[in-house]
């Protein structure tokens, strides 16, 4: 049995593991949306169902990986932190060869100014994708194991 | 291997397996964000390593010994533009804008009624006028530059008195007026300006309504020499 102090450490590894990678999704979404033509696929204009889908498969994951809803709901706060993080290195990426071609000051402000309903966007889709893949663990993982750990001493 | 071992103990429960998808797409999404940075980054790179290198002749033909334009004669611009691409994106350019000046030996003299209009410089050796002789921009078949590789395009433009009145009286008169006092009317200083807009051709073209950042991004905009106005 861990101890409270091992579990809430695990607990806040798993928030911060599950909000990085809801915010690896969320910071590709922002700087496809606003640069749609140095994105994968490379698009003359954005397209919104690869950005709900990209979001909606990540979250559903991230839920499917989580083990309650206050830890959903931080890991969905911390993924909107993040998603500016990664958006602004993505942003800022050509200086690693040395091209400054933005000033690195002005980045976060371009991407709030630009991507704002990106980030909207992707907030509310990891809080509705993260609550179903919740729900699904609840239905799906925690039900079966749960019958076949509790079935003896049901006897 | 333990460490085999220890992941395959771990796959036999769901919620664990869930892990190894989470990290499985972590591992999908790192991979998308660095060849959408590197991308990018290969975009910008071309901004700024792209090499224009343009020359230009000046032949009057149609003139007399002295080297005065006649009526039948005209002046020919001939641009060789040479674009060199060091980047690893396909590029090519399309469009061009141009301009001129001859210097106004006779405004600088005082003479009146000439009814131009000059820019006026100055600089170290003095204050100079300088009549905008050749002035247009234009649509150019593309001229692809490869990866690695170098575009070349060479463009003549010739001013005569069908095509230009006012601007090849001007020059007319201020060949008239060289010949007097310097003996060759055609021995007259330029100052060239050309512009080339130079597209990245492998991403797809951002659309009217996307924000400006993004369509200056695929369109390298490089000029060389003075833009006088």
């Amino acid at each position: 049995m861990a101890s409270p102090r091992s579990r809430n450490l695990r607990a806040v590894v798993r928030t911060v593991t599950l909000g990085a990678v809801l915010g690896l999704a969320g910071g590709y979404i922002v700087f496809y949306g606003i640069f749609p033509v140095a994105g994968i696929p490379a698009t003359s204009e954005a397209s919104v169902p690869l950005m709900i889908g990209l979001l909606g498969i990540t979250s559903i994951l991230t839920g499917l990986a989580t083990e309650n809803l206050v830890e959903l709901i931080f890991q969905s706060f911390l993924a909107l932190f993040l998603t500016g993080v990664v958006a602004s290195a993505m942003a800022l990426s050509p200086m690693l060869i040395g091209v400054v071609f933005i000033s690195p000051d002005s980045v976060p402000a371009f991407l709030i100014h630009y991507g704002f309903l990106l980030f909207v966007l992707a907030f509310v889709v990891d809080l509705i994708g993260g609550t179903t893949g919740l729900a699904m663990r609840e239905r799906y993982f925690l039900r079966s194991r749960r019958s076949v750990s509790f079935r003896p001493e049901r006897k | 291997m333990a460490w085999v071992r220890s992941l395959a103990a771990r796959w036999k429960y769901p919620e664990q397996r869930v892990w190894f998808v989470v990290v499985g797409w972590a591992i999908v999404l790192t991979a998308l964000l660095a060849a959408a940075s590197s991308s990018y980054s290969s975009v910008l790179y071309a901004h700024t390593v792209v090499e224009f290198t343009p020359s230009r002749t000046i032949a009057f033909t149609g003139t007399t010994s002295a080297g005065v334009l006649r009526d039948d004669g005209s002046v020919n611009l001939t641009m060789r533009l040479a674009i060199a691409n060091p980047s690893s994106r396909l590029l090519a350019f399309s469009s061009i804008a141009y301009k001129s000046w001859i210097e106004d030996l006779p405004a600088e003299a005082g003479l009146p009624n000439l009814n131009r209009t000059d820019t006026v410089v100055v600089d170290e050796t003095g204050v100079h006028q300088l009549f905008k002789a050749f002035e247009r921009s234009l649509d150019v078949e593309p001229v692809r530059i490869a990866a690695g590789g170098t575009g070349t395009a060479t463009l003549s433009f010739v001013l005569t008195l069908a095509s230009d009145v006012s601007r090849f009286r001007a020059v007319q008169n201020i060949t008239a007026y060289t010949a007097q006092v310097r003996g060759n009317g055609t021995a007259m200083p330029w100052i060239h300006w050309v512009e080339v807009l130079v597209e990245v051709r492998d991403l797809p073209a951002a659309g009217p309504s996307d924000n400006p950042f993004l369509s200056s991004l695929t369109r390298i905009v490089i000029d060389e020499g003075p833009n006088l106005g």
